[in-house]
């Protein structure tokens, strides 16, 4: 990988990192189950998406499996957690 | 060449999902944010995926990010409206800048035809919706765990 394009890498790995912050405070703050559900779903969605940078980043193709399970994973999760707060309220 | 070509699908799609998590970050109430997220977060993966796709050329990377990234735009959405639906039901609040409440319409409606099918005339109909207090900054919900 030559050099503008891991600048490039780096500058978007960043950006993710920055966009954790937020989801770890809903994560923590709330105020209902829903939010913290929602939180969760943003936070698959930056991991998987920081996954598929290193995946080039890292020069590292197999990374990208990761990325298509993970997707699997994000959804079931979802649907889980939506049944969960939909259980939770009776 | 190459780089300036995938920098374009890789830093929109950065852009999107911060917009994404600014948008987790202030808007009023879950419908609202269930909306970034579900939307602009699972746009910012595929726009991410491509530019990865573009930097690492293989076709068996094409293939497995053809295939993750339609898993994205099929499951994405379904996720966050089943999410949007069992928080309604869990009666979270909305927010106070709220217009349109269609699915309380749709509940009463519900309730009238059951009502109607039971063919007890004289029962009152039901109070369909239920007493959802307004949230001003979505910070001052009732805490629900």
């Amino acid at each position: 990988m030559e050099g503008e394009a891991v600048i490039l890498l780096d500058v978007v790995l960043v950006v993710l990192a920055v966009s954790m912050l937020p989801v770890i405070w809903r994560l923590v703050v709330g105020p209902t189950d829903a939010d913290r559900a929602a939180a969760l779903d943003l936070g698959l969605f930056v991991f998987l998406a920081a996954v598929a940078v290193l995946a080039a980043r890292l020069e590292f193709p197999a990374l990208l499996d990761l990325v298509l399970t993970g997707t699997l994973v994000a959804f079931l999760a979802t649907v889980a957690l939506a049944r969960l707060v939909h259980r939770r309220s009776r | 060449m190459r780089t300036v070509l995938a920098a374009i699908p890789l830093l929109v799609g950065a852009g999107l999902i911060a917009v994404s998590s600014l948008g987790l970050l202030r808007l009023p109430d879950v419908y609202n944010r269930m909306n970034a997220v579900a939307k602009a977060a699972s746009l910012g993966v595929v726009c991410v995926l491509l530019g990865v796709l573009v930097l690492l050329f293989d076709p068996r990377s094409a293939g497995v990010v053809t295939v993750a990234v339609a898993l994205q735009l099929l499951s994405a959405p379904v996720g966050g409206y089943a999410l949007a639906v069992a928080a309604y039901r869990a009666g979270s609040p909305l927010a106070a800048v709220t217009r349109y409440d269609d699915l309380a319409d749709a509940d009463a409606d519900a309730d009238a035809d059951a009502d109607a099918d039971a063919a007890t005339p004289e029962v009152e109909p039901r109070a369909g919706r239920r007493e959802r207090p307004p949230c001003g900054d979505g910070l001052d919900g009732p805490a629900g765990g």
